[in-house]
């Protein structure tokens, strides 16, 4: 089977999973390996960012949710937004436009992610779900349809982050998973340590860019096969005919 | 011998992990106890028991109210009651119970109430807590009451201490994982970070952290994610509210349903509270859905699998309204409809 064709089912169990709760089996005790929001009215899982910003507020020491981070970080790193996430699957359902970008940009997700957890330490709120449009999707306009919700002020505050980020999308590729979202800042940090990662043969390699070409996050795999904004999507392992690039899982060699 | 090394070390931090999974601990908000769960008071005279109270949070505790309510059993008011109590602050209480001549004789199982406010920033929650003892009735004694000295206490597991632990663990996973990059070493760093996981969950679960993520999430308040604007500051009804509620002639009762982590819920209650305050034949009962969700599975304050908060339900009619959106036009509806 191709290797886009295990994605895309992959993909297809992560949306899955995300909707799970069609079956009526209520909200579990699992923390969503991507941007999924709790507030979906067939979510099972719990958003990793809606639960840190609560535990936030609390000020309680997140162990589950730290064990669990750092879990998914080790199996994957940001293989889950590739492969698994709803909202970056969505991000790659609008993947037209391949650009390049300077690689340094893509820190600003940190930035999103510090001020997550800073502004909901300073206003007690989750003031990030209340722009995420990920919310906007799988939670307002739900509940618009089901009465619960309204088109009021925060209505149309979730349809104006979503829609500018729906453009977004279609003008970069991957442009929520490289600069916006704050779950795969976190699962960045894993990405050189993952065990799913991409493994580069140098001797097979002609450096002719096909797979920088085809990376949907603007990166050079040739160059810097384990880069913390790779999301493992396997793009380029299929565009590389001389076979120079593999999806590996099991621990990384030296780099 | 460098391998046993590492090896020596990664056993090293599993058996950190493992024990300080059991070492530290997470109180609720406010973690009660009494010195002695089985109390003895003489029939018509006095006893006293030391209730302790620790923070285990980042935020004030304020206002703390023992009550007890048992016929024959009186709480006597100390002057010493905590009003507030700091971020991972520890107290003592000392309580003096005092028995009517006619309570009979012999041990009864009993529970002591604490009403205490916690604030986060300018929001609000009045939580109540219910501690289980003991009291055993004895025969009249002429014995002078001897009160217990309440020393103060400092918390059993201070937050830095906690977090010290934590940030440890993860300079551990920092490390193993430098180790990794740094070239020779293979699979012993993965095993430290796989440690590092499965202590962090098992300390979670420990903690019970697992269905606080579980109960968030179960829980649809409906200004967290943005479905309705976070109502703030107090409640006011306009004169026209408050001549039609004062003219509501039937006994209604309504439930107030909120979560703690609900934003919304403090408004919404301090709403109901003032439409009760304007008719006294409206009474109300708050109710927290993380401790009682088979009451708002009954009560259907569920929308689409999802307990839905603020909610105020109306008993004898069944109807719901929920958010704080326009509350006082939506609660006066609700008081006026036919039951």
């Amino acid at each position: 089977m191709r290797l886009g064709s295990r994605r895309r089912i992959a993909q297809a169990a992560g949306l899955l999973l995300g909707l799970f709760g069609v079956t009526g089996i209520g909200m579990t005790h699992l923390i969503f390996p991507g941007l999924h929001c709790y507030a979906c009215p067939l979510a099972v899982t719990v958003c990793p960012i809606g639960l840190i910003q609560n535990l936030v507020v609390f000020g309680t020491i997140p162990y589950f949710w730290i064990g669990a981070i750092v879990a998914y970080g080790l199996i994957a790193g940001r293989g889950f937004c590739g492969w698994f996430c709803p909202f970056g699957t969505l991000n790659d359902l609008l993947a037209f436009r391949k650009v390049r970008i300077r690689d340094s940009v893509s820190y600003s997700k940190f930035a999103i992610l510090i001020g997550t957890l800073v502004a909901a330490w300073v206003f007690a709120d989750t003031m990030f779900c209340k722009l995420c449009p990920a919310a906007s999707i799988e939670a307002s306009i739900p509940y618009l349809f089901l009465g619960v919700a309204k088109v009021n002020q925060p209505f149309l505050i979730h349809m104006a982050t979503l829609g500018a980020t729906l453009v977004g999308m279609v003008l970069i590729a991957r442009f929520w998973c490289r600069y916006l979202c704050p779950m795969g800042a976190i699962l960045s940090l894993f990405n050189r340590v993952s065990l799913l990662h991409l493994r580069l043969a140098p001797d097979r390699c002609t450096g002719c860019r096909v797979c920088a070409d085809s990376c949907p996050m603007g990166l050079d795999p040739h160059i810097d096969h384990d880069n913390h904004n790779c999301i493992k999507c396997g793009e380029c392992v299929e565009a590389c005919k001389l076979g120079a690039l593999s999806l590996r899982y099991g621990p990384q060699g030296k780099r | 011998m460098i391998r046993r090394i590492r090896r020596g070390l990664a056993l090293v931090c599993l058996g950190l992990l493992a024990a300080g999974a059991f070492v530290f601990g997470q109180e609720p908000i406010l973690a009660f106890s009494l010195d002695e769960s089985q109390i003895a008071v003489p029939q018509g005279g006095e006893a006293v028991a030391i209730l302790r109270v620790e923070n285990g949070s980042v935020y004030p505790g304020e206002d703390l109210e023992p009550i007890l309510e048992v016929e024959g059993l009186t709480l006597l008011t100390e002057p010493e009651a905590i009003e507030v109590l700091a971020p991972f602050g520890a107290a003592a209480i000392t309580l003096r119970l005092s028995a009517s001549a006619e309570l009979p004789l012999g041990p009864s199982s009993q529970t002591l109430g604490v009403l205490y406010t916690y604030c986060i920033g300018e929001l609000c929650y009045q939580i109540s807590e219910e501690i289980p003892f003991t009291v055993t009735v004895e025969p009249p004694s002429e014995a002078p009451v001897e009160v217990p000295v309440a020393l103060p206490v400092e918390p059993a597991r201070p937050f830095w201490l906690r977090l010290g632990g934590l940030l440890a663990g993860l300079l551990v996973v920092a490390a193993a994982i430098f180790l990794r990059r740094a070239g020779r070493a293979r699979w012993t760093p993965y095993a430290v970070v796989i440690l590092f996981v499965l202590g962090g969950l098992a300390y979670g679960v420990v903690l019970n952290q697992h269905e606080q993520a579980q109960g968030i999430g179960a829980v649809l308040c409906t200004s967290c994610v943005g479905i309705e604007e976070a109502q703030r500051g107090e409640p006011e009804l306009t004169p026209m509210g408050i001549a039609t509620i004062e003219g509501i002639g039937e006994e209604i009762e309504l439930l107030v349903f909120h979560a703690v982590w609900c934003h919304a819920c403090p408004y919404v209650a301090a709403m109901v509270e003032e439409v009760a305050r304007h008719n006294p034949r409206i009474r109300y009962r708050s109710v927290d859905v993380g401790e009682t969700p088979e009451l708002a599975e009954r009560s259907g304050v569920i929308r689409s699998g999802r307990t839905v908060v603020p909610a105020v339900l109306r008993v004898d009619t069944g109807e719901i309204v929920f958010g704080a959106e326009k509350l006082e036009a939506r609660l006066i509806d609700l008081l006026e409809g036919e039951p």
